[in-house]
């Protein structure tokens, strides 16, 4: 008996190691691409950058869609940093998804809005909205509150009211960078294929001075857990993101800050409330859909810093998070899962929906298993103690490079942490991150997993203590 | 499977080279750090050196000679980063010559042009360039040299220094620009072609038409946008240039250049009122003959936007015709354009677009009314105490609460005279359609107590539902139903519940 157990946990162990080695050697693959798109883009932009890029003199109208849920601590300062956006032609929608605090009375007493009734037609399946508010002071601006019926259906009802060709979905936590919407519309003013989708770089707010809705000196927060969510970041952002836009394959954007068009995404369908991170399955969804009507399209991921958003301060509030990610992600190849293998969907449906689905999807419990049974089974004897500290030290060891390698094309394109020390600290999170936090996440995203399976699929609630105000529920 | 000592041994190679790389990655970032902190060092030195050298040349008060041999100093790249940025700092219209020769004298021209076109190549077009003669056509590529070309990290060296060569004045820009168009990156393409829309070269319109036909066509990869946009640099003197292309064949080729004139003209008259003495006498004719009558609708749409600068009975009439074009989009930007006093003759042509069958001409017709101030308001007031079109009604009432009419409505309503009357028919339909929230918020005990009284006669006729309905209940409720888009469904008559 005791035989047979030993053999299952050597089996296991050769799967985790066959595991270790396609996702790595993929994240490998990754990081080549990525320093490569990254640094000459870096290059291009610093070396043409003393003017503004003459196609930014084209701006086609934005709408800008916060969906709010118990905003109150940021819904002011988000929206005060988007009426200073550096664009044009603009309309802030906030949808109050049925707050229970004071997120509209914030709105209505800061920006001087009164009750209206206004046109709202439904061009998309929303909860019906049961007010409006608007100011002539402030005629861009609209605030329109109904019952709650999730991020997915707030963006709807956005879009139902929203008149401009492109929108975007802004979180109510993020702060826009003054240029931000302007390097968003730079790549798709500049393509010739129709671009339905065009993310940036997501920065952490945390410890950072805020003023008046801007970012006005990036600093590195206090807190451990924090620090490794900003290497982190830099990591998904800097290395991950370039890659599969490299490929054409972007799969994931950030909600926080993503520019859409429109009517392609009304003609996809809109947002589905049947998964927990609409913004993934709307990429699915508009990948799907443009390659079933055979059009040519682009989604395009600017190396370039466009937002800046609040993280979890409390590992509660991490885990909260991770599953909520890893069971959306499941949750839109479980719903997609027509693309994967499928040649019709051409590199979409034979690489980059597999590589969700299996390596980075069900993978994380892969992952978490081999986080608690490499240590089982050198406790079992069944590993060598120097093979199993040289496991460690390659693991840590290509974790850390990894991030460095992050760091690397930070001080590259945008070293916006000014002091050297700053960039020590960053170094020395790259490897602390590796020796407790990363195995903690992936123990959440492993749990993400289990409850696409077997748990609850509902949207789990985060905390924000809101940029550098009191503690609320959001 | 592997032996245990195999293993050991691979695993053992692999982190002794994740271990080297690690290393090399922090070499990297920290050597770069202490490069960076160099550079700026250097940089901000020659700034504060070279600063007022360069002011002095600027303002043509150096000669010169004594110019270069100042700025010849600056023997390091950061130095010259330094003198070439002091340079563009200063640089305007009437120093631009002056400037670009200097960066000729400099070297830097030179040195740009050989990282854009390679020695022997940047040789010649220098020599031309200084002979004022077209350089002679290159040699043809080798295809695999050329794709190899196309490659991001071959092209943004070049691209650079393209970019560079731009910055300069226009006849040295346009000549480097024209050569960077034959370039086979595509990078390298669009800075040669916001070089030549920042040049304003007389000739760049005819290169820029071309890459546009091309964009349109899918024959490169340029964006149309991308190319409107280089063409949003020549201005309103240079409209002349844009008048051979008017009749271009492809007509998105028409269209994009008409924008392009379009938000040229309007640049212009956010500074100053545009008349028709500001444009060419054949150009203004095109527009008013043949653009306004283009079988292409968006080429009618944005030729509103530039007629109605003309501010002359045949542009009133062109645009009048433009109010009743079949094409929504020609509607909304002729509602657009008569934005302005000058046309406040055609307020009865706009008051029809009310009652459009799209919501976009709607809108900008609400919003035009509104623009007339007085007379538009009135017009509109009255249309819409007799409206009976529920799409139209909506459209109003939206624009009352938003532009935040409803206090100049009350006082109106409050002032007793003739105008009361039709402000209590505003209140009462409004009251009606169920848009009182308006009307609640600004019921301040300011507001005579006999219009607060009528008031709350009107607010208590409100229906109890409000209008926000789902298209599939508003075509159960509206007595034509269609069964295709609310957006473009024809306009439909409501016979409002009137109180009377």
């Amino acid at each position: 008996m005791h035989n047979v157990f030993l053999q299952w946990i050597e089996y296991l162990n050769q799967v985790i190691l066959l595991y270790f080695v396609g996702i790595n050697l993929v994240y490998t693959v990754l990081m080549c691409l990525a320093l490569y798109a990254v640094t000459f883009h870096s290059r291009l932009a610093a070396g043409t950058a003393s003017v503004e890029p003459a196609s930014l003199a084209v701006r086609p109208p934005v709408a800008l869609i916060v969906p709010a849920f118990n905003e109150e601590s940021g819904i002011v300062q988000t929206v005060l940093s988007l009426m200073q956006l550096n664009y044009p032609e603009k309309e802030i929608i906030v949808v109050d998804d049925g707050s229970t605090d004071h997120t509209v009375e914030q709105l209505v007493q800061h920006f001087q809005l009164a009750p209206m009734e206004l046109i709202y037609r439904e061009s998309l399946p929303a909860k019906p909205p049961c007010a409006f508010y608007a100011s002539p002071r402030h005629p861009g601006l609209v605030v329109l509150s109904k019952e709650n019926g999730g991020k997915a259906d707030a963006l709807n009802a956005g879009l139902n009211m929203a008149r401009s060709p492109y929108f975007c979905m802004v979180d109510a936590d993020t702060i826009i960078d003054p240029d931000g919407l302007l390097r968003l519309m730079a790549p798709i003013v500049e393509s010739q294929v129709h671009t339905v989708v065009s993310a940036g770089i997501v920065r952490v707010a945390n410890g950072s001075l805020i003023q008046n809705g801007r970012v006005v000196q990036p600093r590195l927060p206090k807190s451990w857990l924090e620090r490794c969510q900003v290497v982190e970041y830099i990591r998904t952002f800097l290395f991950g993101r370039p890659a599969w836009n490299l490929l054409n394959s972007t799969f994931i954007c950030s909600g926080a800050f993503c520019l859409m068009h429109r009517e392609t995404v009304v003609q996809a369908g809109g947002f589905g409330t049947d998964t927990v991170t609409e913004d993934t399955e709307m990429i699915a969804k508009l990948h799907r859909h443009m390659l079933d009507k055979g059009w040519k399209y682009r989604m395009v991921f600017t190396p370039a810093p466009v937002c800046w958003t609040e993280v979890p301060h409390t590992v509660s509030m991490l885990a909260k998070q991770r599953r909520r990610w890893q069971l959306g992600l499941l949750q839109t190849v479980g719903k997609h899962d027509r693309m994967i293998a499928n040649p019709r969907y051409r590199h979409m449906g034979l690489f980059t929906v597999p590589f969700h689905a299996f390596l980075e999807g069900t993978g994380a419990f892969i992952e978490a298993i081999g986080t608690l049974l490499v240590p089982v089974s050198f406790a079992l004897g069944i590993i060598p103690l120097s093979m199993f500290l040289l496991f460690l030290a390659l693991a840590v060891g290509y974790g850390t490079m990894l991030s460095v390698a992050s760091i690397l094309l930070h001080e590259r394109t945008q070293h916006r942490y000014s002091s050297l020390r700053d960039v020590f600290t960053l170094i020395l999170f790259a490897f602390i991150e590796n020796l407790g936090y990363r195995q903690m996440v992936a123990l959440f995203r492993a749990q993400g997993v289990l409850q696409y399976f077997f748990g609850q699929k509902r949207w789990e609630a985060v905390v924000h203590v809101g940029h550098g105000r009191a503690v609320s529920a959001a | 499977m592997l032996y245990a000592e195999e293993m050991m041994a691979i695993l053992k190679y692999l982190l002794a080279m994740i271990i080297a790389i690690n290393a090399l990655f922090l070499v990297l970032v920290f050597s770069r750090r202490i490069w960076r902190g160099r550079y700026f060092r250097i940089y901000d030195a020659a700034r504060r050196r070279y600063s007022p050298t360069v002011d002095a040349f600027a303002w043509d008060k150096l000669p010169f000679a004594s110019a270069r041999e100042i700025l010849c100093q600056a023997d390091c790249r950061p130095a010259q980063d330094a003198v070439h940025k002091l340079l563009l700092e200063a640089l305007d219209d009437s120093n631009r010559s002056r400037i670009s020769e200097l960066l000729l004298s400099l070297g830097y021209v030179r040195r740009w042009a050989v990282a854009a076109f390679g020695e022997q190549r940047a040789v010649h077009i220098l020599e031309s360039s200084a002979k004022k003669i077209p350089p002679s056509a290159p040699p043809a590529k080798n295809p695999v040299l050329a794709l190899a070309l196309r490659l991001r990290f071959l092209a943004v060296g070049r691209a650079i220094a393209v970019f560079k060569l731009g910055q300069l004045a226009p006849d040295f820009a346009f000549f480097f620009a024209q050569e960077a168009l034959r370039d086979p990156s595509f990078q390298v393409r669009s800075l040669a072609i916001v070089a030549i829309g920042r040049s304003r070269h007389p000739a760049g319109v005819a290169l820029l038409v071309g890459e546009l036909h091309g964009a349109v066509a899918a024959n490169n990869e340029m964006s149309p946008r991308y190319i409107k946009a280089a063409l949003l640099h020549y201005q309103m003197a240079d409209l002349a240039l844009f008048q051979p292309f008017l009749s271009h064949c492809q007509p998105r080729v028409r269209f994009f250049l008409v924008d392009a004139i379009r938000e040229i003209c309007d640049r212009a008259a956010s500074r100053a009122p545009l008349h028709l003495v500001d444009f060419p006498l054949r150009f203004s004719r095109t527009f008013l003959e043949d653009l306004v009558r283009d079988t292409f609708a968006d080429v009618r749409a944005r030729s509103a936007c530039v007629v109605k600068h003309f501010q002359i009975p045949q542009a009133t009439a062109a645009l009048g015709s433009l109010l009743r074009d079949p094409n929504e989009y020609v509607r909304m930007f002729a509602c657009r354009s008569v934005r302005q006093d000058s046309y406040a003759s055609l307020i009865p042509d706009l008051l029809p677009r009310l009652a459009d069958v799209s919501w976009r001409v709607r809108e900008d017709a609400v919003n035009s009314l509104v623009a007339f101030g007085p007379r538009g308001m009135r017009a509109l007031y009255t249309y819409f105490e007799s409206c009976t079109d529920l799409l139209a009604c909506e459209q109003v009432a939206e624009a009352i609460q938003r532009f935040g009419l409803v206090p100049e409505l009350l006082a109106m309503f409050s002032s007793g005279a003739e105008d009361a009357v039709l402000a209590e028919a505003v209140c009462r339909q409004m009251a009606l359609l169920g848009m009182t929230s308006s009307f609640q918020s600004v019921l301040a005990p300011g507001v005579p107590a006999h219009v607060r009284s009528r008031l709350r006669e009107l607010l208590a006729e409100a229906p109890r539902q409000r209008l926000h309905l789902s298209p599939r209940e508003k075509f159960e409720f509206l007595p034509f139903p269609t069964p295709n888009n609310v957006w473009n469904t024809p306009a439909i008559t409501y016979a409002v519940a009137r109180g009377d």
